[in-house]
């Protein structure tokens, strides 16, 4: 242990910054889960004590999630049948759902962004659609779609689309006007102002919309399973807990915080990257 | 080509509360002409610079590129800010901001490519089209922002206090290099700045404004030997007397001459 | 540079979300699990769903739980998987359920106790209170024609569905090949007429001749086989049947009597005008709704013949037996 010290404390000398950050990182990171280690912790003391089946040990879901979703052959990463069947399905309507929003919430949002007059006439029905709870929705789009995939989509595309819009339209406005003025003086055509220019020079913003967007979308993706549908992660949920299958029900909810964490992961990934620009340019500010 | 400023006045606001920064000015830049632009703050130099760019409409009066009046950024024309940090896309790579640059103009790839390339080479960063503008330093990154503003191969370029920002010894680096392009480039150059040193060493004729309104105040010709050198050019006597000639009409703009 | 910070509380936020969605469906159970579970004598909390004809109110508005000696305090729930979820938790003391539920539950480890029935579905078609229900001109004739098809209920793995199930498997489909979906019942029978479903479980008055619909029989019908089944009632946990069992026989015992007034066609104007009120539809038209039959003694058979049905369909292996989850002082018939 001791000598094990010494030699980091040495390539701390060595290389101070690079060791300083990955010292800070462990540190945040250490720091970002003993919370989740406590609560889940408790969570399993609570389990065993209370002997509930609606709240069963930690250790009984991850056992069961191991049970339900795991186990299948390599060939299909381990993964079991009932994975691939019911998650490609709901993460197929995420994707459809969500991607449509982008797109969509991004093109509205630029022209509401760089509109003054469009905003003002379109701004309070976009704040209107963004505040209805879009629980509320789901008969209105049981009676469009049907029992159909589309139905799914189109809440998931509902639920996400505003904040992309409202974000993008709030960074498009925000553009700063040297960028816009820089891009004048070059005499760059339209698309070129647009695509190159304004989306870029907003995109902070718009990814922080899309990175809200992405947990409602998740969320949506859940709900809308809940009712009206015959498949999907949401939809075995349901059926776990009309047949008080309460162990299956967490294995499910566990699954899903996965997926959102590994979402969320991959989307920081990206925007770590797509925003390189920004966070250097902002330290050599300070 | 000449630019033609032609009795240009410059308003902001209206009515009562209307400020004039610039009063009927008149102004011309001959083709191949190096003119440097100063004056005390307020004088309405920037805001005279951004008329002839196209970027501000001159309240009354016309500005004109050969013939031609200008209503918006002309072809043949390009500018480099004061604030590189926000006139160069720091999300693209200093390639790819060369080649925005170029997306006016319709060029086939390869003649982007060899427009860069030659940019790139003669604000000495051959081999750094691949890295971004945060990747740089602040001296670099006004280099790429003139490759910018040379690449589309304009025959006139204004340059907004393109050094207020960037330290001594690198503005230095930065004057000779403009002076060295703009023969490349066989570009005319208005060049606004407040440092009255930069504006003789630089130019062929220096037009001094005056502020409270704008107006131009003065008109000189800068007689000095080319090329200039850092240290000879300022020890030329000449330089001396222009430059105490151009800072008593700067700075103390109500004292009579006194040669 | 804000947006940069701003992100990892996003990303908890988001797993928060997540989480908390799982969190809300059982939050009932995290609340406490056996304080509020008393001896006799408190206040009886008891589900209702709000129905028009559920005959606690009547029994509330009569006076008879008090006639009886316990006090009934009546608490809405979302439905039947609900209502037994809070009673785990002790929110409240009698779940009103379906054997159905009742007997999947047990079967996974809920201790809970049958206590009295509400309703009985009936063996005689003419009486119908429900109906599988098809479009006229879809061409389905029979639960063959259902094969592959999707069949919507109100609930999915609830009552309905296992009885229409059932019903399939009787009448010669195959349960297994039907996909079966939620909808609201109210939602259920535009949505056979606009083809969305290919056939749904309904009561017996949706079945509007204008919207195209006809019904191909009664799925408890048939599930019966002759007898009627057990279609609602209450249900308590193991502890407070044994505590509470005072009350829980009184509460029995009023709603036994609620049903003698009930059945009178004497009353019918007065029952009608309660659930009028309670459910906010005309007298009138309640009037001329199917019912299903209002009974309080709980048929042990039936809940035996139920079971069998859970084992048929592969829903459990071995059936909880009424002499188990049925309290000895419960009245059975």
């Amino acid at each position: 242990m001791t000598s094990r010290t010494t030699s980091r404390i040495t390539g701390a000398t060595m290389r101070p910054n690079r060791a300083a950050i990955a010292l800070r990182r462990t540190a945040s990171g250490v720091g970002n889960l003993w919370l989740l280690a406590l609560v889940l912790v408790l969570w399993e003391i609570y389990g065993r004590v209370s002997g509930s089946l609606f709240v069963p040990p930690i250790s009984r879901i991850l056992q069961n999630f191991g049970d339900v979703w795991l186990g299948g052959p390599a060939s299909h990463l381990f993964l079991s049948d009932l994975f691939w069947s019911e998650v490609t399905t709901s993460l197929s309507r995420f994707a459809r759902g969500w991607g449509l929003a982008v797109v969509v919430g991004i093109g509205c949002g630029v022209v509401l962004g760089r509109s003054r007059v469009i905003a003002q006439m379109y701004g309070p029905v976009v704040r209107f659609f963004a505040a209805i709870p879009n629980t509320v929705l789901l008969p209105i789009a049981v009676q469009i779609f049907g029992v159909a995939s589309n139905m799914n989509v189109f809440l998931i595309f509902l639920g996400s689309v505003w904040v992309v819009m409202i974000n993008t339209a709030d960074g498009v406005a925000g553009v700063d006007p040297m960028w816009l003025r820089s891009a004048r003086s070059l005499r760059v055509p339209r698309w070129v102002l647009y695509l190159r220019v304004i989306v870029p020079a907003a995109a902070p913003q718009i990814l922080a919309g899309l990175r809200v967007s992405l947990g409602i979308g998740l969320i949506l993706m859940v709900i809308s399973e809940l009712y009206a549908t015959t498949e999907g992660l949401g939809f075995q949920i349901v059926v776990a807990q009309s047949s008080f299958r309460y162990l299956d029900m967490w294995s499910a909810f566990v699954l899903i915080g996965l997926i959102g964490i590994v979402l969320n992961l991959a989307f920081g990934r990206i925007e770590t990257r797509l925003l390189r620009w920004q966070r250097r340019s902002g330290l050599d500010a300070l | 080509m000449n630019v033609v400023v032609d009795r240009v006045s410059k308003s902001y606001g209206r009515g009562a509360e209307a400020r004039e920064v610039l009063t009927e000015t008149s102004l011309t830049v001959r083709s191949q002409e190096f003119v440097s632009i100063v004056g005390p703050s307020g004088c309405g130099k920037s805001t005279l610079l951004m008329m002839m760019a196209g970027l501000l409409r001159p309240t009354s009066g016309e500005i004109r590129l050969g013939d031609e009046p200008v209503t918006g950024p002309p072809a043949g024309l390009s500018v480099v800010f004061q604030d590189y940090s926000r006139s160069l896309f720091p999300w693209m790579s200093v390639r790819r901001n060369l080649t925005t640059a170029l997306t006016a103009s319709r060029l086939g790839k390869e003649e982007q490519r060899s427009r860069v390339e030659h940019a790139l080479e003669s604000v000495g960063l051959a081999g750094k089209g691949e890295m971004y503008p945060w990747q740089m330093s602040g001296g670099m990154q006004q280099r790429v922002a003139i490759a910018r503003a040379l690449v589309t191969e304009p025959t006139v370029m204004l340059m907004d206090e393109p050094f207020a920002a960037v330290d001594a010894q690198t503005r230095a680096d930065l004057e000779d290099l403009v002076l060295r392009v703009r023969h490349e480039y066989d570009v005319t150059v208005a060049f606004v700045t407040h440092d009255i040193d930069e504006s003789v060493y630089m130019a062929d004729r220096i037009v001094v404004l005056a502020a409270n309104p704008g107006r131009i105040a003065a008109d000189l010709t800068v007689d000095l030997p080319r090329p200039r050198d850092q240290v000879e050019t300022k020890l030329d006597a000449r330089f001396a007397k222009l430059r105490s000639e151009v800072f008593r009409l700067v700075m103390r703009p109500d004292t009579p001459a006194t040669t | 540079m804000r947006a940069r910070h701003a992100s990892p509380l996003r990303r908890r936020l988001a797993v928060a979300g997540v989480l908390g969605l799982g969190l809300s469906t059982t939050l009932a159970a995290c609340g406490s699990s056996d304080d509020d579970a008393g001896a006799d004598g408190g206040s009886l909390r008891v589900t209702t769903l709000g129905l028009c004809n559920e005959v606690v109110y009547w029994a509330q508005e009569k006076g008879l739980f008090a006639d009886h000696g316990v006090d009934v305090e009546l608490v809405k729930s979302t439905g039947g998987a609900a209502a037994l979820t809070a009673l785990q938790s002790g929110d409240i003391d009698l779940a009103f359920a379906n054997p159905f539920s009742t007997m999947i539950a047990i079967d996974q480890g809920l201790d809970l106790k049958w206590i009295a029935t509400a309703y009985e579905t009936t063996s005689v078609e003419a009486d119908a209170a429900n109906a599988m229900v098809v479009a006229k001109d879809a061409g389905i004739t029979g639960a063959a024609d259902l094969n592959g098809k999707t069949i919507g209920v109100n609930e999915v793995g609830g009552i309905n569905q296992i009885a229409s199930s059932q019903w399939m498997k009787l009448e010669g489909g195959d349960p297994s090949t039907v996909k079966f979906v939620a909808l609201p019942f109210n939602e259920l029978a535009s949505a056979v007429a606009s083809g969305k479903v290919a056939a749904a479980q309904v009561p017996a008055q949706n079945v509007d001749p204008e919207l195209g619909l006809v019904s191909l029989g009664d799925p408890y019908v048939v599930a019966g086989e002759g007898s009627n089944l057990v279609f609602a009632g209450y249900v308590a946990t193991g502890k407070e049947a044994k505590e509470r069992e005072k009350d829980l026989k009184a509460f029995q015992d009023a709603l036994i009597e609620t049903n003698e007034a009930f059945n009178d066609p004497a009353n019918d104007d007065e029952r009608f005008k309660l659930a009028s009120a309670q459910c906010k539809q005309d007298a009138a038209v309640l009037k001329t709704l199917p019912e299903n039959i209002y009974e309080a003694r709980v048929d042990t058979g039936a809940l035996e013949r139920m079971g069998e049905i859970l084992v048929g369909q592969d829903r459990l292996d071995d059936p909880p037996s009424p002499e188990d989850f049925v309290p000895s002082y419960v009245t059975t018939k």
